[in-house]
């Protein structure tokens, strides 16, 4: 997994495109390796989501 | 298949009395999975998509396969519109590393093994002033 240009994550997978999104289990690599970037996101979205809404509301 | 969603978001950006503003501020981050953002190869999409859209709409779509195709207009359009967006979203695209097998139409019927989309076409380029030049240049 490398940090692309700005706000682009490139996750590349040990796969070809029909099993691109086809994980074993929880314990795949693949499945681990998009989880883990997934669940970053999860936790910085609320705040920069909220942070819209009120600045709109301000307007 | 298309970038749908991406067309989604693009629709809520423009659309007039803010029906759809709400998805849009809502909308932190989009997984891709191999998704062609700069077209795709109709050799080996187009059998796949004639039959889907005959099982769908009764009758082939070809304006399907020319959206699809590297360098269409309406995927430049979009990749620009989309292009608006991107700087408020996190985005994730994941890439296939290895070749599809597929069967292909030559002198006969044959299994052959093909990269579906590229590493290319799958990443999207996310610099300000370039998104028209990769937008446009299609596949490698």
């Amino acid at each position: 997994m490398d940090i692309g240009q700005n706000n682009q994550t490139v996750v590349s997978l040990d796969a070809n495109h029909r099993d691109l999104c086809k994980f074993a289990d929880q314990t795949d690599a693949m499945y681990r390796n998009v989880f883990r970037r997934i669940q970053e996101l999860v936790q910085d979205a609320p705040s920069v989501v909220l942070a819209r809404f009120n600045q709109n509301h301000g307007e | 298949m298309l970038p749908m969603v991406a067309q989604a978001l693009v629709l809520s950006n423009v659309d007039t009395n803010q029906r759809f503003a709400d998805i849009r501020k809502s909308t932190y981050s989009i997984c891709f999975f191999g998704t062609p953002h700069r077209g795709a190869d109709v050799a080996v999409w187009g059998k796949f998509l004639v039959n889907i859209s005959r099982a769908a709409f009764k009758h082939p779509k070809t304006q399907l396969l020319d959206t699809l195709r590297s360098q269409s207009n309406e995927l430049l359009e979009l990749a620009l519109d989309f292009g608006d967006l991107v700087p408020q979203l996190q985005i994730v695209s994941c890439i296939e590393q290895n070749e599809t097998s597929i069967r292909k139409w030559g002198v006969e019927w044959k299994r052959v093994m093909v990269s579906c989309i590229t590493r290319y076409s799958a990443q999207r380029c996310l610099c300000d002033n370039c998104l028209h030049s990769c937008a446009s240049l299609g596949m490698d």
